[in-house]
């Protein structure tokens, strides 16, 4: 293009040249003006293009103006005051900073007051600071239901406040899909509330709530509910289990924390469950056995995130069959369960082969032979090996082979040396190495990882 | 004074030049002058310029030619910024074409360039007057990285303070004011 013009450039040049040698004796502005005529028949007989390439003056700075006085801004205050501007400024704010931003001025809390900048934001009411008076409640609730929030989080709220909370709602019971309730005096009549007047909810938490007994449960539970949390909750056991079996057909998400749930309510699962059930965490429930294990295995095939945190009852043999029976499985969380060894490792490698995500926080018991196992796994992206006390260098020689890690952790690794973490820098894949509690990971070593890997992040 | 004849010096000499040297200039990357606010004209590479979207658009459109006398007028940047802007531009020319923006996902402002930092340490009047001429002009980078570093300097001030650097005046009456302050106090990510 460049080429091109410059070559129909040169030729304009040659007749111009030629052109004001002829009419050199007359001022600027009429030498431009017999160009004009004199140029366009010239062009006549040629291949030239047609578009106007030299216009007269005037024209020229009618065009230029027109293109750059579209309104904009002059000063910084106008630039702030730009609708247009300040949705794309924002962005560059993270959600608690947008709060404080939306004290500035009305202008700046319209621009905000937007679903757009509250996607993925989920209020946290602390029920006890809300005002006692129902103009103020009113017109805060409001202002959630303007921003178009779909998750909500009631902290330390009482049956009166829930019911409070969604009469207030009522409009807009539509909105809501997701609620969570923490450390709350909840009862059975208020939760019933919750779920009764709010058709739309499809993902619940229920965190610390001491109230609620598994009669509440039962009458509750619909099947709509897609993702179910429940932690620290005094009352539930193996019955709410069987009620999570029986009433949540489509239940695809299960978290539960509860030292009171048996091997025995593993059995409720279903294959009604196993077909769609596919995020089971069961996080220090120490009192699964390998029998809890043989269950989830029976009933639930298509797992593909499995995580028994704190199960510290589970030995190589539940890992062996879960190994064995979820092929599917993508994450595998074993963390603070020190009964597992070497062993547990080699039936992962040889037989999880799109496992993706492994974490042996606290396996004490795992060693480099461990290590050596789960080199061989092409698929693992994610390693967290935290405070496995008897990894060493040799260890680290074998990572240093698996080229597709993304993130790993060796921290409270303390017999690890400064050399073996140095050849880290193989992993040219890595984008997050945790190194905190490390004692060989000292200064200079982590100036050296993170001046050869550039885009890693290393923590230490 | 001293930039303007010069480039008048250079303008002498490209119609001088005999034609077997006119047409190795044929092949050399074309140039366009931009003019500043006081009349002072920057004469630069046509792809370094094309960084500003307005200016591109404006090529385009009206088929500018690469030797044209005539300079583009830009009245709102003054000569300082804009030798600023033209220096960002040319240290940014190789870089690739800015990914098509997600409208509306959170950006980061922890990851802007140590030469593009340094180049920005600037006081707060010229860092304002680069943020302005990068939306006049429309280069995105240019404004992308100012916006940052504004919105550095910003995060963690009170609204007061907001308002005292923006000269922003506070219209919310006193109980207004309240109610958003109480419709704010929380926050949490999924």
């Amino acid at each position: 293009m460049e080429i091109s013009n410059g070559i129909r450039g040169l030729r304009f040049r040659s007749e111009q040249q030629s052109q004001q040698n002829t009419s050199a004796a007359q001022g600027p502005q009429g030498s431009r003006e017999t160009q004009l005529p004199q140029r366009f028949n010239v062009n006549g007989n040629g291949t030239m293009n047609v578009r106007i390439v030299r216009s007269p003056k005037p024209l020229i700075a009618r065009k230029i103006r027109s293109l750059f006085s579209k309104s904009q801004p002059d000063t910084i205050s106008e630039l702030f005051a730009d609708e247009r501007f300040l949705s794309k400024f924002f962005f560059y704010f993270a959600p608690e900073e947008r709060g404080t931003l939306c004290q500035v001025c009305r202008l700046w809390k319209n621009v905000l007051y937007h679903p757009k900048f509250w996607v993925d934001v989920t209020p946290i009411i602390v029920c006890r600071e809300l005002s006692r008076n129902d103009d103020q409640r009113c017109r805060f609730y409001e202002s959630l239901q303007h921003r178009g929030f779909d998750t909500v989080c009631l902290f330390g709220a009482t049956d009166n406040e829930v019911s409070d909370f969604v009469a207030h709602f009522q409009t807009y019971k539509k909105q809501i899909k997701a609620v969570s309730l923490r450390c709350s005096n909840v009862t059975d009549t208020g939760m019933e509330v919750l779920f009764k007047k709010l058709p739309c909810l499809y993902k619940v938490e229920l965190s610390g709530c001491n109230e609620i007994t598994e009669t509440g449960l039962w009458s509750c539970l619909n099947p709509k509910i897609v993702s179910l949390t429940i932690s620290d909750c005094i009352n539930v056991a193996d019955d709410t289990v069987g009620a999570i079996a029986q009433l949540l057909p489509s239940l695809f998400e299960l978290n539960l924390q509860a030292y009171h749930v048996t091997d025995a309510s593993l059995a409720f699962f279903s294959a009604k469950q196993g077909y769609i059930l596919s995020i089971l965490r069961l996080h220090s429930c120490w009192e699964i056995t390998n029998h809890g294990i043989v269950n989830i295995v029976h009933s639930l095939p298509n797992l593909t995130v499995l995580s028994m945190s704190g199960c510290s009852k589970i030995t190589d043999d539940g890992v062996e069959l879960i190994a064995e029976n979820l092929r599917k499985l993508r994450s595998l969380d074993l963390s603070w369960c020190p009964r597992i060894t070497d062993a547990s490792l080699e039936y992962i490698a040889c037989d999880l082969s799109q496992l993706e995500e492994l974490i042996l926080d606290r396996c004490s018991r795992v060693s480099d032979i461990g290590v050596g196992y789960l080199s061989t796994m092409t698929s693992l992206r994610r390693l967290f090996l935290r405070w496995c006390t008897q990894i060493r260098d040799f260890s680290l020689k074998h990572i240093y082979s698996m080229r597709n890690l993304r993130v790993l952790s060796l921290a409270g690794c303390t017999l690890v040396s400064g050399q073996g973490l140095c050849g880290l820098t193989q992993l040219h894949n890595l984008d997050e190495l945790e190194l905190t509690n490390c004692p060989s990971a000292t200064r200079e070593v982590c100036l050296y990882l993170r001046e050869n890997m550039a885009h890693c992040l290393v923590v230490d | 004074m001293l930039k303007l004849s010069e480039t008048k010096k250079r303008n002498i000499k490209s119609s001088e030049m005999p034609r077997s040297y006119a047409c190795d200039k044929a092949v050399r990357m074309p140039m366009i002058k931009l003019q500043s606010l006081e009349g002072e004209v920057f004469e630069i590479d046509v792809e370094i310029a094309r960084q500003s979207v307005t200016i591109k658009t404006m090529l385009e459109d009206l088929g500018v030619e690469d030797d044209d006398e005539e300079p583009v007028p830009l009245p709102n940047v003054n000569a300082a910024i804009l030798r600023k802007v033209i220096a960002w531009c040319t240290y940014h020319k190789d870089d690739p074409p800015p990914p098509e923006d997600d409208e509306n996902k959170e950006k980061r402002t922890d990851d802007i360039c140590s030469w593009d930092a340094e180049f920005l340490k600037v006081d707060q009047g010229t860092l304002f007057e680069l943020i302005l001429a990068a939306n006049y002009l429309d280069i995105k980078g240019l404004l992308d990285v100012t916006c940052k570093t504004v919105a550095n300097m910003i995060k963690g001030k009170s609204p007061e303070e907001i308002r005292k650097t923006f000269n922003i005046k506070n219209d919310f009456t006193p109980a207004e004011e309240e109610q958003v302050r109480k419709e704010n106090e929380w926050c949490e990510e999924k």
